[in-house]
This record gives C-alpha cells, structure tokens and sequence, in this order.
C-alpha cells in the first residue's frame, strides 16, 4: 500500500524548517496548474522561468501565506504578480503560444467539432489580453474551477468585486472571440 | 456569431494545458531550490505588520473622505444610467470600484473633461461610469 501524501501544509513547515526537499516537492505537486495558468495568461515562452519564479518568491515569503488556504491558489496569485511585473520590465504585449492544441478533443461532444484546436487558441489570445484582474479572475474560476470567496482570497479582493470582475471577462470574451 | 459563456466556460479548463504538460517540472524544482539555498532560505520577516495597518488607515480615511465628499458635491439632476448597472455593482465600495475601473479602462480609454478626474466621481458616478464603458 503505498505512502500517504504529506500534506501541503505539513510540507511548508518542514520547508520552514530548512528541508529543501519539502520545497521540491510542493513544486512537482503544483507547478504544472500553475503552469497552465501563466501559459493561459499569455506567458508565452516564459511559462518555466515565471514557474519558477513564482516559487521562489513564494517560498521567500511564506510567511505571507495563511494556513488554511490553498497553496496553489496563492502560488497562483504569486504568478499572476510576476507575469505582470514580467511583462511591464520588458514593456511587452501578452504573448499567446501555438502549440498543438490542433490535436481532435478526445472529450468531444455534440458542440466537439468546433471546441478543437483553432478555438482554443483563439480564446487563449483573448483572454491574454484581458486587463490582469480580469484574466486572473476569469482563470482562477473557469480553468481552475475556483469559487468566489477563494478566488477574493487570492487576489486580496471581495466576492463582490471578483463576481464582478468575471462578468466583464466573459461579456469581453463573449464579444471576442467569434465561431 | 460570438461564443455563448457555457461554451466558453467549458473550454476554459484546457486553456494552456500543453504548457503544463511541457514543462519540465524536476529541472523548475531543481532551479528553486538552488536560487532559495543561494539566496539563504525563506526570507526574514520584517516588523512591517504596524506601517501597513497605518497606510491602510489612511487610505481609508482618504476614501471616507473623498466618498462623502464627492457624495455632497453631486449635481442635483445628475443624469445616472443606474438602470443599466452590472448585477452586484451596487454592493462595492468605493476601492473595489475602483479596482473594478482600472481593470476596465486598462483596454477602454476613458477621457473626462478637462475638469475632473476620476478621484473627483462619487461612488454613484463611479457605477454610472461603469455601466456606461460596458457598453
């Protein structure tokens, strides 16, 4: 029977206390969502070095995380921060990646045919354009699946404001992104 | 024909999925670690909690102030689109309008006149601001 999993939590402490071995572990536990979402938000190339980036400051500054939230989803807001610091150093435009979403969806459904790779790409360049409050919000709920309070939680906000936020985003992908 | 948001909301979970399957999470591991050991491990904590409590109070009293400010000054009349308003808009405060704008005129350009800025609207006109970039 194999090991249970250390908690996150359990983890942090151990990293608090000097075992780096616990840091590489909550990396290889979450970097690959959050490198979903950097790569959602228009990181482009930069996804690895912005992964990694965002580790590093998070574990820099754990003592900014509050036990009993989500690792992940803090880490994420860390992210989202750095793609933003990233971007306005090298004053650059969001950076939308092709990569080879032109594979057929094995999920397909009625609605499969059209939900390939084209429109994946299309709408992955519009969310990179999304001003970063609504991206972060638009992906911490839809592609992370996120509710409202957790998501007010990450990015310092109220659920209010984050319902708000999500409402623009999907009026503005709505408009956008044409099929 | 623009995507309708179920749609949309079910393709948000695959956005940037060959990213994640790309990256080389032992080599990410690998580089944290090594930057955290050459940096010295986590950083120490700075007694900064009482200076951010204090700018927080300021900054709220300058919103209260501001609020009640711009509330007093409104034109009589003032033509407001509340009708139009997005669901829930009506239940945040003043910053978290704020926030909300930001966000929006990052890719819609507002211009007021000559007069005013956008720390001279109340909250009111803020919402009616709002309502009106979206459209």
């Amino acid at each position: 029977m194999p090991e249970p999993q250390p908690e996150d939590a359990a983890l942090i402490t151990r990293w608090q206390a000097g075992e780096e071995a616990a840091a590489a572990e909550l990396v290889r536990r979450h970097g690959r969502p959050v490198a979903r979402f950097l790569a959602a938000a228009g990181a482009g190339e930069e996804v690895e070095d912005l992964v990694q980036e965002a580790f590093f400051r998070a574990f820099r500054h754990i003592d900014g995380y509050r036990r009993g939230a989500s690792f992940r989803t803090w880490v994420m807001a860390i992210a989202a921060n750095a793609l933003t610091d990233h971007r306005r150093r090298r004053g650059r435009r969001p950076v939308v990646a092709l990569g080879d979403h032109d594979v057929a969806d094995e999920r397909a459904d009625p609605h499969g045919e059209m939900v390939g790779g084209d429109l994946l790409r299309r709408v992955e360049a519009q969310v990179a354009l999304l001003p970063p409050m609504q991206r972060d919000v638009f992906l911490l709920r839809a592609q992370q699946g996120l509710d409202y309070d957790a998501i007010a939680r990450a990015l310092d906000t109220s659920p209010g404001a984050a319902r708000v936020h999500y409402h623009h985003a999907v009026k503005r992908l709505k408009r956008a992104v044409e099929w | 024909m623009g995507m309708s948001e179920r749609e949309l909301e079910r393709l948000a979970p695959r956005l940037g999925e060959d990213a994640g399957e790309r990256l080389d999470i032992d080599r990410v591991a690998h580089r944290v670690t090594a930057r955290l050991r050459a940096a010295g491990g986590p950083a120490v904590s700075l007694p900064i909690g009482r200076w951010l409590a204090l700018a927080a109070g300021v900054v709220l009293m300058v919103g209260a102030a501001l609020f009640t400010f711009g509330s007093e000054g409104t034109p009589p009349g003032t033509p407001m689109a509340m009708a139009a308003l997005t669901p829930g808009l009506r239940d945040l405060s003043v910053a978290e309008l704020d926030q909300v704008l930001d966000s929006l005129s990052a890719a819609t350009p507002v211009r007021l006149d000559g007069r005013s800025t956008l720390d001279d609207l109340n909250a009111e006109q803020l919402r009616t601001l709002l309502a009106l970039m979206e459209g």
